[in-house]
């Protein structure tokens, strides 16, 4: 082999992938998710080959790849987004923190919250004064990690408590928010939030072994379903109940285009989709939800 | 066959080593306030070199494997540490910038500078205390702001100008005023630069009238010598940087707002003048009345005319703000549009002005920027005529009738504005000395509102640059024009105080100035070993001005009606006025800022000035400077420190110049008039070969603290200034062919202490409440005056140079009381030979020579203010926001020429209502003696030399943002903002601030309440 050959070679195959990356096949839904939604939106491609054997959807990942549809985790302004499902986000330890006895002792109430995560000169006067002491000293000691990628939900956390991202203490990853809780597990005075889909084992359906959550400050019989553990009966409680302290929120996708494959899809997951997200720890829409959301598909068309 | 091999086998070593760093993980760094990109973060992991963001904030780094802990720093910014776990994403990483005062980044001369690295002694003013004001001009929202840093405004008048004087006044007959920089071009008011020979026209236009106070991003005020010095013979009076807004990169494409205010405006304060009834009374008690009155008519008079009511007014004002700037990554620009319309508060007075600036920005290249900076626009100012000009009938000017508006106050109340058919009244039988021909006199009215006193300036202020970076050296390359076209418009018709002796009289002239600047600079900045910094500038600057004018003036007119657009067919014309200056001055400019281990700075800094201001053996001048400076905070004896934030100390020392005199003082000069119907040559100036630059010497103390993280910040600077070279105005004998001319004599000191202190007294996420205070004391003295000691000045001989006082000293006899019936009148001073009597005035008899005259006159005060100080505040509280800005003034004095002027009695004039109290046998009285049309002396007395502190509400502004749903495109605030809503003095006049010191009927000053919107896009 020759050097002309060997760039011959070289430029040949990258043209080759180039143009497979680009290539746009008849009949294949493209579908880009990051790790956190990931087994839900394969729980609904599998659900719906299913019953339509002849579609081809397939997962794509990356910074620079496009696909038909991309999966979002807020509300997006000034794009077309069909929303699909919801997830609650829970404020989480490690069970190795040696803090966790301190953390445990308390019913963490809203302002105890803010007071952890974030910035503390930003609290109302009082609750300075109130919280003097034996809490401020367990927020000296515990550091918060938050996520940095667009895609984390930290955003989604922190306007819950209307704050912004900026807003928060500690430390920040960068990749998904799954990480997290590796973060916590490697710094263990710590404490993050993440949604039900990572925090809890899908397969025993409990909390993962190696995480407590913070005790929120809720009604007795909230308290209990939240102790559980399960995750049916807290994805039970979050859907009948409306809870201050959880922040909910949607995911829905974003697509690129809009043709008849794409439209069934979503019509699919909307109306019969729905029942595979608690399986991957997710919440269904809401029955105005999925009216609404079925009239504006309509309105695509 | 060998060659395929080798290269097989480099091609595995080169993939071997790629495989060594498995992966690259790419990201953005950005201000997490303003969204712009960060240029030259360091972003490391482990103990690797790290890489540094790019232009764009962009940075791409190796890594062996993920997760990968990486570190983000930068300068003025709190570090971040951000675990890398994967990377399907780039990450974006907004620094949030530290709170320290030290951090800031100040702007100096010819650069920038880290304040932790400053020697000298800077003070930053927001663009939020100008955004917060509704005044038109930028000083008006200076006042109060900076420790050391006094304003006083020249009068009322809209559009005037004010007096700006940083840590007292240095000079006799240079000029006071600070030097402005207006984004990096030198702009000064050039002292031939005020008129175009026209004359008549009281108020001139502010200069900085041409910069909008809302397009300033930033103003540093330069105070010490470490810190003017760079500006070497313009620096000796403080220099005040204007850095005006730039565009910003964010995540909107383009920021565009726009704003509207409506105000109206009314007197602070009106005088108490004298009614119908009362001066009718007067007149008929004591001046052989004149008008006839019987005891009845005088009771049934009431109030009669009240011309001050009659002359002033309620104004209204208005003013559009458009403001739109953007950037992407190689490029930024700013635009705004402002319209002003201010109506004064006297008739027929007012202030307009049009305003187009805008700042742009290109990266041409990697290293290559290229930058126009323009500001266009228009000032008219609309004013009084005065009659300073008129010297007929043994001048009004000298008998205190200064302007229309000071007419009005001494019309007498019996005499209607307007006749019973609602024509204007000429008829004022008291009249009789200067605004009077035969039964036709002057309608003050009528004078307001049909003169002209226009000054309407043209101007274009444009500085284009251009730097090329080549590692650590930056070349930067500046070309500016400054230029002003001044129109000077006047008229006062027949029927006018003006106008009466002559039929009319109406002129018009015009002023072109053209200053080019020229500038070469070459920095090198470099951080060698984490331990030393060294910032170093080279250059050489050039500017060079050159001023036309020529007005002409002409009288006795047939038609009144264009006014000053038909001069032609006035019937005499004066002889017109023109001519040229040109100056030029040539500079060598050069700094080097040491910092070591980020605790120990020095800078030394030199400029060479040649100015064609000053004879050819004294043209060039040099001016050192060299400043210290000891972050004591960073030392290891006070790492323990519990909220200490920063401590810093600052030592600077050296030498500024002032050579603000006007073109050709040096040499003999001729002015051209007419004599006998021919033209006449006059000397003017007579040749001094030794005339130099007047140096100030200069050494500052300061300190710098900072506690609980920046929330409590303390400045404290000691000074002391030593000006030596006087430029004075020095009085001549025959044999010079002229009454006085510029020499170098004599010298002043300065010397004060200046205290500032802010704070964040509250931030809460719903509230936020700063304050900020500062105090400064100044001792002005003059320690040498040659051999021309006591130079007495003013048209009232009211002040005086001596040698132990301050400049601007007032010069008049102590008064002592009113002679009382029944006093022992024998040990009293003789006044004018004769023993004063029950009703007289008494003066202290200073020299003991048992008579009063002239050698009696003492030191009342000066115009120098012993304490100047100002405090504001700011209140976010969840929508709503609130400032407060107290401004205030004690210890100076200022002549109250006008309140002398209306107590002085007569049968001609009104008085004020205090003459009621004069001394009478029946009631007595100590303040006013008996009413009498005469004075026992022209001498000026301690009565009307009067307190001038002060304590000003200067600005009280209330808004509120409406939250408005997301989805809203439109951000709206609503404000209301009053100025000079009240006024805490003892002076008796309108107001105590008068720059000039003296106040002969200066325009009132104005209370004004603003309603206004912004929209935000």
């Amino acid at each position: 082999m020759n050097i002309k050959t060997f760039f011959t070679t070289i430029a040949v195959a990258v043209a080759l992938t180039a143009g497979a990356a680009t290539a746009q096949n008849d009949g294949v839904i493209t579908v880009k998710v990051n790790k956190t939604n990931k087994t839900l939106v394969e729980k609904w491609i599998e659900g719906y080959k299913a019953v339509n054997p002849n579609v081809q959807i397939t997962l794509v990942s990356g910074k620079n790849v496009d696909a038909d549809l991309t999966l979002v985790n807020s509300h997006q302004e000034g794009v077309n987004v069909t929303y699909v499902g919801r997830y609650a986000l829970l404020p989480v330890t490690s069970t190795s923190n040696p803090l966790l006895d301190d953390i445990q002792k308390k019913e963490w109430k809203s302002k105890d919250i803010k007071n952890l995560f974030f910035t503390a000169e930003d609290l109302d006067e009082e609750y300075e004064e109130e919280v003097e002491g034996k809490r401020n000293k367990l927020k000296d000691k515990l550091t918060v990690y938050s996520g940095s990628s667009k895609a984390s939900l930290s955003g989604i956390f922190a306007s819950h408590f209307g704050r912004t991202i900026d807003d928060l203490r500690g430390n920040r990853i960068a990749g998904d928010d799954l990480y997290l809780l590796s973060a916590i597990e490697e710094d263990k005075a710590s404490v993050t939030f993440n949604a039900l889909s990572n925090l809890y084992d899908l397969s025993s359906r409990t909390l993962r072994s190696d995480l407590a959550l913070l005790p929120l400050n809720v009604k007795a019989s909230q308290r209990e379903a939240l102790r559980s553990g399960n995750l049916d009966e807290t994805l039970e409680l979050i859907e009948n109940e409306d809870i201050d302290l959880i922040p909910v929120e949607d995911i829905g996708f974003t697509y690129n285009s809009f043709d008849a494959d794409i439209d069934q899809f979503l019509q699919w997951i909307i109306r019969d989709g729905q029942q595979y997200n608690h399986a991957a720890g997710f919440l269904h829409l809401t029955n105005k939800e999925v009216e609404s959301q079925l009239r504006l598909l309509a309105q695509n068309n | 066959m060998i060659k395929e091999r080798l290269f097989l086998a480099a091609a595995l070593t080169v993939a071997s080593t790629f495989a060594a760093w498995a992966q690259t993980v790419q990201g953005t760094i950005t201000d997490a306030a303003s969204g712009e990109s960060i240029i030259g973060a360091t972003v490391k992991y482990g103990d690797g070199k790290g890489v540094t963001t790019d232009i764009d904030g962009h940075f791409s780094i190796d890594v062996k494997s993920l997760p990968v802990k990486l570190n983000i720093s930068f300068t003025g910014y709190k570090s971040q540490t951000v675990n890398v776990y994967d990377d399907e994403e780039d990450i974006n990483v907004k620094l949030t910038e530290k709170r320290s005062y030290l951090d800031d980044v100040v702007v100096v001369g010819y650069g920038t500078q880290s304040r932790t690295q400053l020697t000298g002694s800077v003070a930053t003013v927001k663009a939020e205390v100008f955004e917060n004001s509704t005044a038109a001009t930028l000083d008006g929202a200076l006042s109060g702001q900076v420790a050391g840093l006094n304003v006083t405004a020249s009068s009322g008048q809209p559009g005037a100008d004010s007096n700006i004087r940083i840590r007292g006044g240095n000079s006799v007959n240079a000029s006071n005023e600070p030097l402005y920089v207006v984004d990096g071009f030198i702009y000064f008011k050039d002292a031939n630069g005020s008129g175009t020979g026209l004359g008549a026209i009281e108020s001139s236009l502010n200069p900085l009238a041409t910069i909008n106070p809302s397009d300033i991003e930033s103003i540093e005020v330069l105070k010490d010598v470490s810190a003017t010095a760079i500006y070497g013979s313009r620096g000796a009076n403080g220099v005040i940087l204007i850095t005006t807004k730039k565009g910003k990169l964010g995540e909107k494409k383009a920021n565009i707002s726009y704003g509207y205010n409506l105000g109206f405006s009314n007197v602070t304060k009106k005088l108490d003048l004298m009614n119908a009834s009362e001066w009718a009374q007067l007149q008929k008690t004591y001046f052989g009345n004149k008008g006839g009155y019987t005891n009845d008519e005088i009771a049934t008079l009431g109030k009669g005319t009240d011309w001050q009511d009659e002359v002033l007014r309620t104004a209204l004002q208005q003013q559009h703000e458009l403001s739109i700037n953007g950037g992407t990554e190689k490029s930024r620009y700013a635009f705004s549009a402002n319209y002003t319309d201010q109506d004064g508060i006297v008739l027929n007075s007012g202030f307009q002005r049009y305003n187009f600036h805008i700042n742009t920005e290109w990266e041409l290249q990697k290293n290559i920027k290229f930058g126009v900076n323009t500001t266009y626009g228009r000032s008219k100012q609309t004013g009084l005529t005065t009659t300073e000009e008129q010297v007929f009938n043994s001048s009004p000017f000298s008998a205190g009738i200064t302007n229309s508006f000071v007419y009005a106050l001494l019309t007498p109340p019996v005499v209607p504005v307007y006749k019973t058919d609602g024509s204007y009244n000429f008829t004022n039988p008291y009249e009789y000395a200067y605004f009077a021909i035969g039964e036709h006199a002057v309608n003050a009215v009528y004078d307001l509102k049909e003169s002209v006193a226009e000054n309407v300036n043209n101007y274009l202020l444009s500085n284009l640059w251009a730097t090329y970076k080549l590692n650590d050296f930056t070349l930067k390359a500046a070309v500016g024009l400054n230029s002003e076209k001044l129109t000077q418009n006047y008229f006062s018709g027949a029927n006018t105080s003006l106008g009466l002796a002559t039929q009319g009289i109406g002129g018009t002239g015009n002023r072109q100035t053209d200053t080019w600047q020229q500038e070469y600079t070459l920095t090198y900045n470099k951080d060698i070993n984490d331990n030393h910094h060294v910032d170093a500038l080279a250059g050489y600057t050039k500017q060079n001005t050159t001023s036309t004018y020529s007005s002409i003036r002409t009288n006795h007119f047939t038609n009144e009606t264009l006014k000053q657009y038909n001069l032609g067919d006035g019937a005499n014309i004066y002889v017109p006025q023109t001519g040229i200056v040109e100056s030029t001055l040539n500079s060598i400019i050069a700094r080097v800022n040491y910092t070591l281990l980020d605790r120990y700075n020095a800078t030394a800094t030199f400029r060479a000035d040649h100015s064609s201001r000053f004879s050819k053996n004294h043209r060039w001048g040099y001016f050192p400077s060299l400043g210290l400076s000891w972050n004591v905070d960073k030392e290891s004896f006070l790492a323990g420190a519990r909220n200490l934030d920063y401590l810093k100390v600052r030592l600077t020392g050296g030498v500024v110049g002032n050579q603000e005199i006007s073109d050709y003082a040096f040499t003999t000069s001729y002015s051209t008039g007419s004599y006998a119907g021919s033209s006449s040559y006059s000397k003017q100036n007579a040749v001094n070969d030794d005339l130099k630059w007047e140096t100030t010497a200069s050494y500052n103390f300061g300190a710098d603290l900072g506690l609980y993280g920046g929330r409590l910040n303390f400045v404290l600077d000691l000074y002391y200034k030593k000006t030596s070279d006087l430029l004075l105005d020095v009085p001549m004998g025959f044999a010079a062919g002229v009454t006085s001319q510029i020499q170098n004599v004599g010298n002043v000191e300065n010397k004060g202490i200046e205290f500032a202190v802010n704070g964040t007294l509250l931030k809460r996420r719903h509230l936020n409440w700063t304050a900020s205070a500062n105090i400064a004391h100044n001792k002005n003295k003059i320690t040498d005056m040659g051999t021309t000691d006591n130079v007495i000045q003013g048209f009232d001989s009211q002040q005086i140079l001596r040698k132990g006082e301050a400049l601007g000293s007032f010069y008049g006899l102590q008064f002592a009381g009113i002679v009382q019936q029944g006093e022992d009148v024998s040990k009293l001073p003789t006044i004018n030979g004769a023993t004063p009597k029950a009703g007289d005035i008494k003066y202290i008899d200073a020299n003991n020579d048992n008579k009063i005259d002239g050698n009696d006159r003492q030191i009342l005060g000066s115009i120098q203010p012993k304490l100047t100080y100002g405090f504001s505040t700011q209140l976010q509280y969840r929508e709503f926001d609130a400032s407060l800005t107290f401004a205030g003034s004690y210890g100076a004095k200022l002549y109250n020429a006008l309140g002398r002027r209306l107590e002085l009695t007569g049968d001609s004039y009104n008085v004020l209502s205090t003459v009621n109290n004069s001394w009478t046998p029946e009631q007595g009285g100590n303040s006013l003696p008996l009413a009498s049309n005469t004075r026992p002396f022209s001498y000026i007395d301690s009565r009307y030399v009067q307190s001038a502190s002060y304590l000003k509400l200067r600005n009280l502004t209330i808004g509120y943002r409406p939250r408005l749903p997301k989805t809203f495109p439109v951000g709206i605030r609503i404000y209301a903002t009053a100025t000079n809503l009240f006024t805490l003095t003892p002076y008796k006049g309108y107001d105590p601030e008068v720059s000039s010191g003296t106040d002969s009927g200066a325009y009132p000053s104005a209370r004004t309440f603003t309603f206004g919107v912004t929209f935000s896009l």
